[in-house]
């Protein structure tokens, strides 16, 4: 039996391609957005009862470092973004809202897999950049290393997601049941 | 139950069987309760000692095990997807089966038994539900030949077991593959999974591979439990220490804080948190070279770490190594860029060097996140003071004490505010304020320092040796000492005395440039030029460095 493909063509599937794609990345951002805002929340909540009753304030945060690199380079500006989001999140919320952020991310992969090749591959490419950029920040908030580690994980993340929706996979085990002797 | 045998299939798959999401999720959330639950032991111990009342301590003993509890779910759920794309799911073929992207196949012709085992225990421990079971595939491997003697002997054939635990997948996935297993290599599908299925004449083989199996788990579990008793015990004595110095250490008891640290260090040398406080006591009850020795040790074991880059910058200017200490201070600064008491040493540190206008940026910004912090202020008065302003010096310490009413509690303020009543010509007050002060600390070498120069603007030189040999007998190496002592001969026009004293000075160690320089001033002063370029070009070197 013949099939025939539902697959709209032409500019018509150009822009279907692009809506794709833009739910997708939509749907990675906000998946990661509001998981970040949810476990920094709970995790600023978690440490004022960590550290309740013990006196212990934590110290403030002076945000007007020198920065290492010159602000009109791509480095220096990397360096003032890292800058604005250490002075933005702080403390615990810091660390609560970046675990967060990458499960929210992962978790929005469970849906982009099943979405069309340009989506899967741009949302791949994006959501894989920041997760991993954003891991690195839990070690060091040096530039350097944080742009290495978007590029890295920005090819992982594209090479995954192709990967995943891809034709090529074998196919899932047929479920038979215990005593079954039909083939 | 059936055991039909079924028409043999020309062709099977290829097909994957992938590790079930949902299986993983109710596994990492079910083993977490009992993950926190493990890591929370030394905790408890550790909270203890900080725990005013039941209240606060059963608070905090739940902040920990949520925290425990989200970051095993979310870190462990992580570890089992990672290793899913890395490993790949069970490929099954018509020759065989392999159970991870790199495994060897599994040829159906080569099982000889299949069973599966409820594993009770381990789902009551995870909390898992239903009873998640092991699946064990008997492989037969080819017999082994033994050289023994010259003779080549065929050694017996091995049955070498796979496991495949049910929590991977959902229940009729697993089911599924236990039946397609079955069917693959014995040609039917049992009605349960509650079975041994295997060839006849292998029990013989079975039985010692089973047995095999089933010590080689007891061994591991054995290691596993062994393993996790230490390392909790371990971790229970290591923070229950360290939080009973801490204790100690808050209410200023150092030698019994430094016991405690000993024990934490002792138990977990590579803890560098226990090795800062230690030097922190030994510094605070005057140990300088053990300090040194255990801060140098916790940044062998965590460069990163601020506080003992601090307490050495500290140690560097005892010792009137002012470059040393700088250089401290600044990676401490690009380590912390939050860390308020690096910044308060480098505001003090800049006035030593003569560096004025720096002092004041470091504590005007210190003072942007923290308006109350009484030496930030102090420091700015006492370098507008050193800049020779002294009506700004006075506006800002009338300021400083409308922001923090408890500010003149520290005697590093008292001591400014009688320097101010100094530059102010207010003798009568400043003496009040020295003899307050020297009441709390007799041995402050800057209260000395200060003591004999307030004598010597009264020109009063015989109280003013008198307050330097004071000040001798706590740090002989410092050359202010000397300096202040040839200031204080010159007024009495003793040239040769003072010169003595600038000749004492000039051997004293240290990188001091200020101190340098207005030793060579005094020894210009005196004619001595010689000596005085040499004392330039040591103060420029100081600086230099």
């Amino acid at each position: 039996m013949q099939t025939t493909s539902t697959k709209p063509t032409g500019v018509h599937g150009l822009l279907a391609s692009i809506a794709d794609t833009a739910a997708a990345i939509l749907w990675a951002l906000f998946c990661g957005i509001i998981a970040g805002a949810i476990l920094g929340g709970i995790w600023a909540v978690m440490d004022v009862i960590r550290y309740y009753g013990t006196g212990f304030v934590p110290p403030p945060f002076v945000s007007e470092t020198k920065l290492k690199y010159t602000a009109d380079s791509l480095l220096g500006q990397v360096e003032t973004l890292i800058l604005w989001h250490n002075t933005t999140f702080q403390q615990a919320a810091r660390f609560g809202s970046g675990v967060g952020f990458i499960t929210g991310m992962f978790y929005s992969w469970g849906r982009v897999k099943q979405m069309s090749f340009p989506a899967r591959l741009v949302t791949g490419i994006i959501s894989g950049g920041l997760i991993s950029g954003r891991i690195i920040m839990m070690i060091t908030s040096d530039p350097r290393w944080f742009l290495g580690c978007t590029i890295i994980g920005a090819l992982i993340g594209g090479r995954y997601l192709v990967m995943e929706g891809s034709d090529r996979r074998l196919p899932p085990l047929p479920m038979i049941a215990l005593g079954n002797q039909d083939e | 139950m059936a055991q039909s045998t079924v028409s043999e299939e020309p062709t099977f798959g290829p097909y994957e069987l992938r590790q079930n999401s949902a299986a993983m999720a109710k596994l990492a959330l079910g083993s977490s309760c009992t993950i926190a639950t493990l890591l929370c032991i030394p905790d408890t111990f550790a909270i203890i000692p900080n725990s005013a009342n039941a209240l606060v301590f059963f608070s905090r003993l739940f902040g920990l095990w949520a925290s425990a509890f989200i970051l095993w779910s979310i870190s462990f759920l992580g570890l089992l997807h990672l290793v899913r794309i890395l490993a790949g799911g069970i490929v099954l073929n018509s020759e065989g089966f392999k159970l991870w992207r790199f495994g060897k196949i599994v040829p159906w012709s080569a099982i000889k038994a299949v069973g599966v085992e409820p594993q009770p225990v381990f789902s009551t421990a995870f909390f898992l539900k239903p009873v998640v079971c092991r699946m064990t595939v008997y492989e037969q491997k080819p017999a082994l030949k033994l050289f023994r003697k010259g003779k080549e002997e065929d050694l017996p054939p091995r049955l070498v077991p796979h496991a495949i635990p049910s929590f991977q997948f959902s229940p009729p996935e697993f089911v599924s593959l236990f039946a397609h297993i079955c069917r693959r290599s014995f040609g039917f599908v049992p009605d349960s999974t509650n079975i041994l299925v295997a060839d006849e004449g292998q029990r013989a083989n079975l039985k010692p591979a089973y047995e095999k199996g089933a010590k080689q788990r007891l061994l591991l579990s054995c290691i596993i439990a062994l393993g996790l008793v230490m390392f909790l015990g371990r971790k229970a004595t290591l923070n229950y220490s360290f939080n009973e110095g801490n204790k100690a250490m808050t209410a200023h008891q150092y030698e019994r804080a430094a016991e405690h640290y000993r024990v934490a260090t002792t138990v977990e040398a590579p803890f560098a948190y226990a090795w800062d406080r230690l030097a922190r006591c030994e510094y605070r009850l005057g140990k300088s070279a053990e300090a040194k020795e255990h801060w140098k040790k916790a940044l062998y074991f965590k460069p990163d770490l601020v506080e003992p880059l601090v307490g050495l910058s500290n140690l560097a200017m005892q010792e009137r190594n002012f470059p040393e200490a700088k250089r401290l201070l600044d990676k401490a600064a690009r380590f912390a860029p939050s860390s308020i008491p690096t910044y308060i040493n480098l505001a003090e540190l800049s006035i030593k060097m003569g560096n004025y206008d720096e002092a004041v940026d470091i504590t005007r910004r210190v003072l942007k996140f923290e308006k109350t912090n009484g030496s930030a202020w102090c420091l700015l008065v006492r370098a507008k003071l050193r800049q020779g302003k002294v009506a700004e010096a006075q506006e800002l310490m009338d300021t400083a004490r409308k922001e923090n009413t408890k500010i003149f509690a520290n005697p590093f303020c008292q001591l400014v505010l009688a320097e101010l009543k100094v530059a102010r010509g207010d003798i009568v007050g400043a003496k009040s304020t020295y003899e307050r002060l020297q009441k709390l600390q007799p041995l402050n070498m800057e209260l000395l320092l200060d003591l004999a120069d307030m004598h010597t603007t009264e020109k009063n030189p015989a109280s003013a040796l008198f307050v330097l040999n004071a000040a001798e007998s706590v740090d002989a190496k410092n050359p202010w000492v000397y300096i202040k002592r040839a200031q204080t001969y010159l007024l009495s026009d003793d040239r040769n005395a003072a010169l003595n004293q600038l000749k004492l000075a000039a051997q004293q160690p240290g990188e001091d440039n200020l101190a340098w320089r207005s030793c060579a001033k005094l020894m210009s002063d005196l004619g001595y030029t010689n000596e005085a370029s040499a004392l330039e070009q040591r103060a420029a070197n100081s600086s230099l460095n």
